[in-house]
């Protein structure tokens, strides 16, 4: 039985060697960090658009939540096995991910990452917020209206992910540059998930009853403090400063428990993701950093057209 | 009416004395196999980047953790025993190996770390289940969640780097003759040795029979509770070495890592055949449960499923294949 099992496998490896697969039309596939957040599902649709324009076939996979970086790793080995001509890469650690990318370099797919980068000079670009400047623009936004003063604390989402080092790493350089009086507490992780950031908001005002503002650096962890606040019945007595949009972000800010947010353009990101890679694969120059601008909303502008039209790029 | 004798001789007898059973026995035997195969096929038809030697390989590559641990686990299981820990100490272990790293020690010495780390685990279950009495599900489930716990109190929530080793990523990306990736050795290795161990050795004569009975081997003079910590050892170690290998993988210690692969380890026993009512099971047949996974994972993701629907497939594998095995015992 042993011998004609190894026997089958063999024979069916050998079929393996002939195998030839011809290729005409360009494939480019995204490999997001998940479906978790609106953010990714408008990343899709803005990708998707791109590629129907270009003429161009494309995917759009993820692993299921933020935190399986060993799932995004066999996604991407997976993806690789298709032999596509590009690949658009969102990284969920910005180590681990070194590995697949230099084996797509190896193979010949050309990588350009997008919201979360990877250490490494293989990818041709990365097209992002400026997560820094972001990070910079919510401090200045929140410092005002804190007037210079009191306790902030930060919930991030994933500790390892570029986006919330950056996110955080902004917010905090230029509170201590402009805000000195401003007392920052120690970040904390929530992985993303609105549960986790809502007890890690509710532990944090227990902790500090003193607790002037919140930071938020993601949908998930801007859901979960806006929940624990409201819950708390402490809706503009502790001031929140969220990122990303969704609908019940939005009502949040109407209702007066989020004081702004910043919204990323996630339908650009996937959009000039797809172009640039495409560019790449045209044997065009590309600028190694694609910047997709971000504005914060607050209650004083949410209903200007030029941000209706950043909420809901495809209208209502 | 149905006595269930777990004895080898008994079944040969069974089986060759009359045609009918010897059909239906012999497919049940062969099931794992002859799914394995049919699971190919049907991804050779259905994408056409399965069935290449490059795929192949990379599959085998993905399977390797998991095939590890189930390896180690089979052991625990064929007691009749369980263990739910196995996701956190594997991540366990990469913080170990990374805090190792930390302090500067040589990467042999790291790696032996994270080797011991799941060892101390898997000792720490096998003590409570024999001195302390406690049931395997409920032992092995309280450290899931304690070493969980350890995992992150040990590293704040975040992850660590190995910037000074730069050759710690060539234990699991490197391959012989740059074509077979180390894990597919490491694996095919530990499966000979622990197959062996299993079936032409004294103590793997005492597992099955403990399995079987643990009141029969303990009135035949076998140290139950010996047994016992052996394997759980044995599993705590071979966890250790997956941890090894994951952490090389993804080149840093993550303590979340892991998550559920506890279930995916046990899965791909059961669907190799072992029962988990203890006494039956074999290193070959948890190698095709592992493997039956891990194509079922890699075709859906090469065929563009998403990672939702391939979740709901490997329930319903892992649910069949106890149906199989429940209609199994119940010939006997």
């Amino acid at each position: 039985m042993k011998f004609t099992k190894a026997l089958l496998v063999l024979s069916l490896t050998a079929f393996g060697f002939g195998t030839v697969q011809a290729k005409d039309d360009i494939y480019i596939p995204v490999v997001s960090k998940g479906y978790q957040h609106e953010f990714w599902q408008t990343v899709k649709l803005g990708s998707d658009t791109a590629a129907e324009e270009l003429g161009i076939k494309t995917s759009f996979v993820g692993p299921a939540d933020e935190t399986q970086i060993n799932q995004q790793i066999q996604l991407m080995e997976d993806m690789m096995a298709r032999q596509p001509d590009a690949i658009l890469l969102a990284a969920l650690d910005s180590n681990a991910l070194v590995m697949p990318v230099e084996m797509a370099k190896s193979k010949g797919i050309e990588i350009v990452t997008f919201d979360s980068g990877v250490n490494s000079d293989i990818p041709k670009s990365f097209v992002a917020t400026n997560n820094i400047s972001a990070g910079a623009d919510a401090a200045v936004s929140l410092g005002e209206m804190l007037g210079g003063k009191g306790k902030v604390g930060i919930i991030a989402h994933v500790a390892g992910t570029q986006s919330a080092v950056e996110r955080a790493k902004g917010f905090t350089d230029k509170i201590k540059e402009m805000y000195p009086n401003i007392e920052l507490l120690d970040i904390q992780y929530s992985d993303g998930d609105p549960q986790k950031a809502m007890d890690k908001t509710i532990d944090m005002y227990r902790a500090n009853p003193d607790l002037a503002a919140v930071y938020a650096t993601n949908e998930g962890a801007t859901t979960g403090v806006a929940n624990a606040i409201s819950s708390m019945n402490l809706s503009g007595k502790v001031l929140v400063m969220g990122f990303d949009s969704t609908e019940g972000i939005i009502a949040f800010l109407k209702a007066g428990t989020i004081q702004g947010f910043i919204v990323q353009d996630a339908y650009q990101i996937g959009y000039q993701g797809i172009k640039t890679l495409y560019a790449v694969l045209q044997g065009d120059k590309v600028p190694e950093l694609v910047n997709i601008p971000v504005v914060i909303i607050t209650k004083d502008n949410i209903d200007s057209p030029q941000m209706q039209s950043v909420l809901n790029p495809f209208g209502k | 009416m149905t006595t269930n004798t777990k004895n080898i001789s008994d079944v040969k007898t069974s089986t060759l004395s009359n045609g009918k059973i010897l059909n239906k026995e012999m497919l049940m035997k062969f099931a794992p196999l002859i799914s394995l195969v049919l699971l190919m096929i049907f991804f050779s038809f259905g994408t056409p980047y399965f069935l290449n030697t490059s795929n192949l390989l990379t599959v085998a590559l993905q399977t390797s953790v998991i095939g590890i641990m189930a390896i180690g686990v089979t052991y625990v299981i064929i007691t009749a025993g369980i263990d739910l820990s196995l996701g956190s100490v594997m991540a366990f272990s990469g913080v170990a190996v990374g805090l190792a790293a930390s302090i500067g020690l040589p990467l042999w010495m790291c790696v032996l770390a994270g080797a011991l780390a799941g060892l101390l685990c898997g000792c720490l279950s096998g003590f409570l289940v024999t001195r302390g009495a406690i049931p395997p599900f409920i032992a092995t489930l309280g450290l899931m969640m304690s070493v969980r716990g350890i995992n992150l109190v040990l590293t704040d929530g975040r992850a660590l780097y190995f910037q000074d080793y730069p050759t710690l990523r060539y234990i699991s990306q490197g391959s012989l003759f740059d074509v077979i990736p180390y894990p597919v050795i490491y694996l095919t290795v530990i499966a000979l040795i622990s197959a062996y161990v299993l079936k032409r050795t004294i103590i793997g004569r005492y597992i099955y029979a403990v399995g079987s009975s643990e009141e029969a081997a303990h009135l035949s003079g076998i140290k139950v509770d010996k047994v016992k910590m052996f394997v759980y050892s044995f599993c705590g170690l071979l966890t250790g070495i997956a941890g090894v290998i994951l952490t090389s993988r993804l080149n840093s210690g993550q303590p979340t890592v892991g998550v559920g692969y506890e279930l995916e380890a046990i899965a791909a026993v059961i669907i190799g055949g072992t029962s988990l009512m203890g006494g039956i099971g074999t290193i070959g047949g948890t190698i095709i449960g592992a493997f039956i996974m891990g194509i079922l994972k890699n075709g859906l993701n090469l065929m563009g499923v998403s990672q939702f629907w391939q979740m709901v497939a490997m329930g319903i594998v892992v649910i069949a294949a106890v149906y199989l095995d429940t209609l199994r015992k119940n010939m006997k």
